[in-house]
C-alpha cells in the first residue's frame, strides 16, 4: 500500500471532526472521498499533509514511513505528497512562473525541475501564455491549472486535490480532469475530495463516502455510482 | 535655494536611517504578520555591537598587530556586526515569536515590547547607564558646494544605505528565498504545502532585518556618535509608522515611506518653528493614511490564518 | 527627612550644611525652616529650596542667573549683536535657561536680536534642520544650554554644516563626559559655571592644591561650593561670638549673621545673600582648552 491510515481522529477544539477513519490507497490509483459539506473531507486531506494535528492512536504510514514524524514541509519534500488546497490558494502577488518555481523550492535536481516545468506547460498550454502575469489575475480555470501544476512540481507520488471542480465551467472542468488523468497515467497517485460526487466517481477507480466524520461506504467507484443510498444522498436521486 | 538643497542633503541622511530600520520592520510585519516591537532595540543592539567591534578593531590596529585603515575597519565592523546582530534577531525569533506564531496577534506584539525592554535593561546591566562614544573611523571632511555643506560621511551613509536597500530588493525579487518570503507575505499558511520550511524563512527574515538594523546602527554611530541604551525606542516607533505607511508586503514602500518621513520631519522644521515639528509632521502622515489606509503600495488584505 | 529631623531634634545641631541635590534639599529645607534651624545647601539650584524659608540658604547661583551672565559675556567678549538659541523644549533646565538668555539678550540688543530660537525634543539626534536654519539666520553666536550628550552632537553637526562661529553653553556642559564624547570639535568653546579648577589663582588655587594632596583628585564644583558653604557658616558662628548653650537662641543668631554677611570672599567668588537666602555672586566662564581641559577664563558678575 502507498498510503495506509488507521483510526484517523481529528478535533477542532471540542468539536470532533473525524471519528476514526480507516482507509488505504494503492500506488497508481485514483481514489475519491465524497460527502456533504462539513463531513470532514478537507480535514482528511489536511491530516495527511500534517496541517492539522491528529489525536493519539492515529496511525498514518506512507510507503512504510510514519507520516506523523514529519512536519508539513517534509511530507512534501521527502515523501512527494502534494496538496492542492480548497480555493487553490495561489500566491496572487507572484507571477505564474514564480508560483511554479516556488513549488520546486526544496528540490535540488535542476534538470528534472526544468523537465517538470516544461511538462506542466505542455499539459496546460494556457499557462505558458501567462507565465509573467501575476497569478492573481488569472481566471478560475487557469488558477486551477496553475494549482495543479504547482502540486505536480512539488511532489506527485500522491496528489491530494481538494474540490478541483469548484467554480469551473463544465467544459473547463472536463479539461482539468483530462489533464489529471494524464498525470495519473504518468505514475501519480491521486486522492481527491469532491462535492460533485458524480464527476468524482466517474473519474475515480475507488471511492469512499464520508458522513459526519465517519466512513459509511466504500468500494469500487462504478458500484458506488449505482448504489441506491449514494444515489439518493449525493447524486440527486 | 541653498537653504533648500542643504535641507535636501540633511533629509537624505536622516531618511536613510528611517528607511533602513523600516525595512526590517516591514519584512517581519509583511512576512509573519507580526509587529516586531523589539526591532528598534535590535537597532540599538546592532549599534552597540558595532561599537564593540569597531573599538576592538581600532585597538587591534593601534597595537600594530594588524594595521588597518579607518575605512577598512568600518567595512569589517559593518560585516561582522551584521553577522552577530543577525544571531540576536534569530534568537529573538526562536525564543520570543515562534512559540507564539499561532497565538493572538496581541500576545505576539506585547512579546516584542517585553523583548525590547529586556534588550534595553540587558544593555544597562552589561555596560552601565552611560552613553558611549562611537569611535571616529573616518576623518570627517566637509565640502562646500556653492554654500551647501556636505560631508564625506553623509555621502557614504546615503550610498551605503541605498546599496543595501537595492541588494535586499534584488534578493527578494530574484532568489528563491526571496520568492518564498513574498509568498509567505501573501498567504503563509499554504507555504509548507509546497515543501517550504516556514521556520527557516521566518528565521531568515529576522536575520536579514536584524542585519540591516545593525548597518543602520553603525551608520548612525558614524553620523551621531553618541549611543545610549534607549536610542532605539523612538526609531522603533517611527519605523513602525514607515512600515505601515509603505504598505504591507512592499519593500519599496517601506523604503520610500522611511525617506518620506525623514523629508517631512526635516522640511517641516525648515518651514515651521521647530517646536511644532513632530506635531505637524505626524499630522501630515496621519492625513496620508486617512486617504491611503493600506499605505502606498499595500493592498486590501484579509489574513487567512487557516487552511 | 527622618535624618534631618533627628539631627535637629535629637542631636541638636546648630546649623546644617547640605544636602546637595535639589531633590533632597527642597524637602530638607522645609524641615530645617520649621524647626528654625539654619541650613545651607551648597549645590541645589531649585528656587523652591530657599523660597519663603528664612532659615534656608544656598551656596550657588540659581538657573535664571546664567542667562544674563552668558548674554553679558558674549556681548563684552565678542561684541556680537545677533544670537541663536538651540534647546530641548521637553526638558526644564534647558528650556528655562533658553528663555532667560533670550530675555537678557534682547534687553541688551533689542527685540528680535535673537535671530533664531530653535528647539528639539529629548532623545533627538539629528539637529541638521535647526542648525541649517540657524546658519541661515545670520546669527553670530549659538547658545545651547544642553547636557553633555547633546552638546557633542550639536557641536559636531554644526561644524559639519559649516558653522564656524562660537558656540556657548551653561553649567550643564560641566561634565567630564562633554569632552569625552565631543572630542576636538568642542575645543575652544565657552560655558558658564560655578567654578573652574584649571587656571585658578589665589585662594581657589590653594584650596585645589590642598584638596588634591589629601584626596588625590581635582575637586569638582560640588566640593568647592561645599567648602564655601562651610566658610560662610564659620564666619556667621564667629560673628555670633560665644555659644550660649540655649540652642534656639544660638540658631537664631547664626541665621541672622548669615543673612547679614556681605561680600564673603569664597573660592567660587564673592557672595552676598538676598532676602531669599540666595547668594548674589559672580559666575565663572570656562574655556575648553586645546587639551580638552576646563580652564578658568574670566569671572562675570551680574
Amino acid at each position: 500500500m502507498l498510503l495506509s491510515i488507521q483510526d484517523l481522529r481529528v478535533s477542532y477544539g471540542r468539536i470532533k471532526a473525524l471519528h476514526g477513519l480507516d482507509f488505504e490507497i494503492a500506488d497508481g490509483e485514483i481514489v475519491c472521498i465524497i460527502g456533504a459539506n462539513g463531513a470532514g473531507k478537507s480535514t482528511t486531506l489536511r491530516a495527511i499533509s500534517r496541517m492539522v494535528p491528529v489525536e493519539d492512536g492515529t496511525r498514518m504510514t506512507f510507503m512504510g514511513q510514519d507520516l506523523l514524524k514529519l512536519p508539513p514541509e517534509k511530507v512534501v519534500s521527502q515523501l512527494g505528497i502534494s496538496h492542492v488546497p480548497e480555493g487553490r490558494r495561489l500566491f496572487g502577488n507572484l507571477t505564474v512562473l514564480e508560483n511554479l518555481q516556488l513549488a520546486a523550492f526544496a528540490r535540488k535536481d535542476k534538470d528534472a525541475i526544468n523537465r517538470d516545468l516544461k511538462r506542466v506547460l505542455t499539459i496546460f498550454p494556457r499557462l505558458e501564455e501567462r507565465l509573467i502575469q501575476k497569478a492573481g489575475t488569472l481566471s478560475g480555470g487557469e488558477q486551477q491549472m496553475l494549482a495543479i501544476g504547482r502540486a505536480f512540481i512539488s511532489g506527485r507520488r500522491l496528489m491530494l486535490l481538494d474540490e478541483p471542480s469548484m467554480g469551473l465551467a463544465p467544459l473547463l472542468m472536463l479539461s482539468v480532469f483530462d489533464a489529471l488523468r494524464e498525470i495519473n497515467a504518468e505514475g501519480a497517485t491521486i486522492l481527491l475530495v469532491e462535492q460533485n460526487a458524480r464527476l468524482a466517481l466517474q473519474f475515480s477507480q475507488r471511492g469512499y463516502v464520508l458522513e459526519n466524520g465517519e466512513m459509511v461506504l466504500q468500494g469500487d467507484a462504478k458500484k458506488l455510482l449505482d448504489d441506491p443510498a449514494v444515489k439518493t444522498a449525493y447524486l440527486g436521486g | 535655494m541653498v537653504f533648500f538643497f542643504q535641507n535636501l542633503i540633511n533629509a537624505l541622511q536622516w531618511g536613510s536611517f528611517y528607511a533602513m530600520i523600516a525595512l526590517g520592520y516591514s519584512m517581519v510585519y509583511s512576512i509573519l504578520m507580526l509587529f516586531n516591537f523589539a526591532h528598534g532595540d535590535i537597532f540599538m543592539v546592532g549599534a552597540y555591537i558595532g561599537f564593540g567591534v569597531a573599538t576592538g578593531l581600532v585597538a587591534l590596529s593601534a597595537s600594530g598587530f594588524l594595521a588597518l585603515p579607518g575605512w577598512m575597519i568600518l567595512v569589517l565592523t559593518i560585516l561582522l556586526s551584521m553577522f552577530l546582530t543577525s544571531f540576536v534577531g534569530m534568537i529573538v525569533e526562536r525564543v520570543g515569536y515562534r512559540p507564539l506564531r499561532d497565538a493572538p496577534r496581541a500576545s505576539a506584539a506585547i512579546t516584542g515590547l517585553m523583548i525590547g525592554i529586556m534588550l534595553e535593561t540587558g544593555n544597562l546591566i552589561l555596560l552601565g547607564a552611560r552613553r558611549v562614544s562611537f569611535p571616529p573611523l573616518i576623518e570627517s571632511v566637509t565640502y562646500n558646494v556653492g554654500g551647501v555643506f556636505v560631508t564625506n560621511k553623509k555621502i557614504m551613509i546615503v550610498l551605503v544605505s541605498l546599496s543595501f536597500m537595492l541588494a535586499l530588493h534584488l534578493f527578494v525579487q530574484k532568489t528563491r528565498y526571496g520568492m518564498a518570503m513574498r509568498a509567505m507575505a501573501f498567504d503563509y499558511v499554504v507555504v509548507p504545502l509546497l515543501g517550504i520550511p516556514i521556520n527557516t524563512i521566518a528565521r531568515l527574515t529576522f536575520a536579514i532585518g536584524s542585519a540591516l538594523a545593525a548597518v543602520a546602527g553603525i551608520l548612525f554611530g558614524v553620523a551621531y556618535p553618541v549611543l545610549d541604551p534607549y536610542m532605539g525606542i523612538v526609531f522603533g516607533w517611527k519605523a513602525f509608522v514607515a512600515a505601515i505607511l509603505g504598505g504591507r508586503g512592499s519593500i519599496m514602500g517601506a523604503t520610500l515611506a522611511g525617506f518620506l518621513m525623514g523629508f517631512i520631519e526635516i522640511f517641516v522644521a525648515m518651514v515651521f518653528p521647530s517646536t511644532l515639528r513632530d506635531l505637524i509632521a505626524y499630522s501630515i502622515i496621519l492625513l496620508i493614511l486617512v486617504f491611503r489606509p493600506h499605505g502606498f503600495f499595500g493592498e486590501p488584505y484579509s489574513a487567512r490564518l487557516r487552511l | 527627612m527622618k535624618v534631618n529631623t533627628k539631627m535637629i531634634t535629637e542631636d541638636e545641631v546648630l546649623v546644617i550644611v547640605g544636602p546637595q541635590s535639589s531633590k533632597q534639599a527642597v524637602p530638607a529645607g522645609d524641615v530645617a525652616d520649621n524647626y528654625a534651624t539654619p541650613m545651607i545647601s551648597p549645590w541645589s539650584t531649585n528656587p523652591d529650596t530657599t523660597k519663603d524659608r528664612p532659615y534656608v540658604f544656598r551656596g550657588c547661583f540659581l538657573d535664571p542667573f546664567q542667562g544674563p551672565v552668558v548674554a553679558n559675556f558674549i556681548t563684552n567678549e565678542f561684541g556680537y549683536t545677533k544670537a541663536a538659541v538651540l534647546y530641548d523644549v521637553a526638558s526644564d533646565y534647558p528650556k528655562g535657561l533658553a528663555e532667560f538668555f533670550k530675555e537678557a539678550w534682547e534687553k541688551i540688543h533689542g527685540e528680535g536680536s535673537v535671530v533664531a530660537y530653535e528647539s528639539f525634543t529629548t532623545k533627538d539626534a539629528d539637529f541638521s534642520s535647526q542648525l541649517t536654519k540657524i546658519n541661515q539666520s545670520g546669527a553670530e553666536v549659538l547658545f545651547t544650554p544642553q547636557y553633555y550628550n547633546e552638546v557633542a552632537l550639536i557641536v559636531q553637526q554644526a561644524k559639519e554644516l559649516g558653522w564656524t562661529k562660537p558656540i556657548v553653553g551653561s553649567d550643564s556642559w560641566g561634565s567630564a563626559e562633554t569632552v569625552a564624547l565631543c572630542g576636538e570639535a568642542c575645543y575652544g568653546l565657552f560655558f558658564s559655571t560655578h567654578y573652574a579648577a584649571a587656571g585658578a589663582t589665589g585662594k581657589t588655587k590653594a584650596f585645589i592644591d590642598r584638596y588634591k594632596e589629601k584626596y588625590d583628585y581635582t575637586p569638582d564644583d560640588v566640593a568647592a561650593l561645599t567648602w564655601d558653604s562651610l566658610g560662610i557658616v564659620e564666619t556667621a558662628v564667629k560673628k555670633c561670638g560665644k555659644i550660649t548653650g540655649k540652642i534656639e537662641k544660638d540658631r537664631k543668631c547664626v541665621r541672622d549673621a548669615m543673612a547679614k554677611i556681605e561680600k564673603y570672599a569664597g573660592i567660587t567668588g564673592q557672595m552676598t545673600f538676598t532676602e531669599e537666602g540666595d547668594p548674589i555672586k559672580c559666575a565663572v566662564i570656562v574655556k575648553i582648552s586645546d587639551k580638552g581641559e576646563y580652564e578658568f577664563y574670566k569671572s562675570v558678575c551680574p
